[in-house]
């Protein structure tokens, strides 16, 4: 299984897909038509997407070619321990319902782009805003390149190797993007979902009724991970850490919409109603993350044996699908990695348009100019990632998402909890960031990059995500602070929001203000 | 203006008085008190259709708590 044979007819299903959804990304400048010259639009789409839209914007970024590719691959080498991704998946949508509504409202009240929009507006600093951009735009970068790897993987798996293709495919989605904004990938998102749900749902039923029903799918991975040559083990047992299972859940669903790009999908809904909605109807994505999941251990079932884990899934397919149903497959996953990706250079490039060239470069930049601005910074984030996909190794990219993941938890403090009180000082909000930055990067670091940590505190070893130490460490450093560096800096903290701000229902029945450039 | 032709709101009736509903909220603490703790659930048994119970208790929270969010949804509507 080492070197794929080339499928032709698997290749022209994926052509031909990838050209249906390529024409549609263009076609998308003219859905809701509106003046794409404003930030709003271009970057946000106008915040006019109702339920449906946003449940596949939202998807498309939470349900990645990156998450079909990775999460089976950690099932397949680590067991149980990559079923962390099915608890996190679950505990996001709580978070969202909760803190999700808030936020769209006192963005939409204040004409906000970005969460660092908010942070310097709520906390009256330039200086906490940058670190917010600075944070969003740094864990975006890998999570771009990461897409591209899935993409790579799928392409490799119908025989074709170099890197032409994946080149061409990010050319066309970055023309496609600077083009149409926010709208291309949320139309583009809807045809990509229904081919997902397609696969899945063919692979979930037809594949174990071949390998004779889940009994002996999960009775295969149960003899065989303990065998492996890193053993693991398909139910936590005592020897297992049940504290990494946890930590990792629990952080991660709460960095999950502190990621730039689940932001703006999340901002460019209509009303905090539908966010609500959302966090309901977007379950249906974690039941699939489930079923996809499983697939490591089908693989493991059938007894393959791919070349790197990140092959199990595309090998799956390989060996019980026919070629042009793989291609209709491969296609899904192909496209996956687009809409991500054009919803994350959106974000950072919202992010440094707003939070860095109009904060720091161009202060009179109008409207606009800050479009322009961002459209142009999508273009070179997406020839960073593909750089980055093209020169950095698998290893490094998914190392560097990890760090992602530990960093964006950081911004934790001034965002959602900015959101309910503004007791905390600017000063110690940024001191706590930096803490809790590098003592992240540190943990993970010294691991050589796994996610988990071991603290030994006395007799005790605490193994946990490094992520939820480096967020606690950033947490006391902010409380214990805030009542110093608010002696230290005795300027006025100004507040531009106000707490009616907040109440979506009360934002939506007054219109939002149209404050695009606040003073 | 940008935002001109906003559809100011969810168009579907009045809006929510402030903090109506808000109590039931705490119930989407539940779920991560099922979840957070996986020594309740880290079991080989029982099997539903094969799956260890691992597994598909957390699918069953899945739906529980997609439950929930309906539940606090409507509460708060």
């Amino acid at each position: 299984m080492d070197v794929h044979a080339v499928h032709p007819a698997a290749i022209a299903v994926f052509c031909v897909l990838f050209g249906i959804v390529a024409v549609s990304g263009f076609f998308a400048v003219r859905w809701r038509r509106a003046d794409l010259s404003h930030l709003n639009e271009w970057g946000l789409a106008g915040r006019r997407f109702g339920t449906w839209v946003t449940w596949f914007l939202v998807g498309g970024d939470i349900y990645t070619a990156y998450t079909f590719i990775a999460v089976p691959a950690a099932m397949f080498s680590t067991g149980a321990a990559g079923f962390f991704a099915f608890a996190y998946t679950t505990l996001v949508f709580p978070v969202l319902f909760v803190f999700g509504p808030r936020l769209w409202a006192v963005c939409k009240r204040h004409g906000y782009i970005t969460a660092a929009d908010f942070v310097r507006g709520r906390f009256d600093s330039d200086g906490l805003a940058l670190a917010t951009a600075f944070t969003g735009i740094l864990a975006t970068l890998p999570y771009i390149g990461l897409q591209l790897v899935g993409l790579k993987t799928v392409i490799a798996a119908m025989g074709i190797s170099g890197d032409w293709p994946v080149i061409i495919a990010f050319v066309i989605l970055a023309v496609y993007t600077f083009q149409s904004g926010l709208r291309a990938p949320a139309l583009t998102a809807v045809i990509k979902d229904l081919m997902v749900y397609v696969t899945v749902g063919v692979a979930i039923v037809y594949i174990p009724i071949k390998l004779g029903g889940f009994g002996h799918i999960f009775g295969a991975a149960r003899a065989a991970l303990p065998k492996a040559a890193k053993p693991a083990v398909t139910v936590p047992g005592l020897d297992s850490s049940y504290e990494t299972y946890a930590t990792l859940a629990l952080g991660s669903a709460f960095a999950l919409f502190l990621y730039p790009h689940a932001l703006t999908g999340a901002l460019s809904a209509d009303s905090g109603n539908t966010i609500r909605r959302n966090a309901t109807l977007l379950t249906t994505y974690s039941l699939a993350l489930g079923a996809i999941a499983v697939m490591g251990y089908m693989a493991i079932a059938a007894g393959l044996k791919p070349a790197t884990p990140n092959f199990a899934v595309p090998d799956l397919f390989i060996r019980y699908f026919p070629p042009w149903f793989q291609g209709f497959g491969f296609a899904a996953i192909g496209v996956g990695a687009l809409v991500p990706a054009a919803i994350m250079s959106i974000a950072a490039s919202n992010l440094f348009s707003r939070n860095i060239w109009r904060a720091y470069v161009h202060p009179d930049a109008d409207d606009s100019e800050q479009t322009l601005v961002a459209k142009i910074v999508s273009l070179l984030v997406k020839l960073g990632a593909l750089c980055f996909a093209l020169f950095v190794s698998t290893k490094s990219a998914i190392d560097l998402q990890l760090l992602g993941g530990v960093w964006i938890l950081q911004t934790l403090p001034a965002v959602f909890l900015g959101l309910y009180t503004r007791w905390f000082d600017r000063w110690a909000l940024l001191c706590g960031w930096a803490v809790g930055m590098g003592l992240g990067t540190w943990m993970a670091a010294s691991q050589s990059f796994v996610s988990a940590y071991p603290l030994h505190i006395g007799g005790l070893r605490l193994t946990m995500y490094a992520a939820f130490f480096a967020i606690i460490a950033n947490l006391i450093i902010t409380c214990a602070l805030t009542p110093l560096t608010r002696r230290l800096d005795p300027r006025p903290q100004t507040d531009a929001t106000a707490p009616g701000d907040y109440d979506d229902a009360t934002v939506a029945a007054d219109g939002g203000g149209p404050e695009l450039i606040p003073a | 203006m940008a935002q001109g032709e906003d559809r100011a709101s969810n168009g579907r009736g009045a809006p929510a008085a402030g903090g109506r509903g808000r109590g039931s909220m705490w119930l989407l603490l539940l779920p991560f008190a099922a979840l957070l703790v996986p020594p309740l659930y880290a079991h080989e048994t029982p099997h539903l259709w094969g799956i260890p119970f691992f597994y598909w208790y957390q699918g069953v929270w899945l739906i529980v708590t997609a439950g929930i969010t309906t539940f606090v949804y409507r509460r708060m509507r």
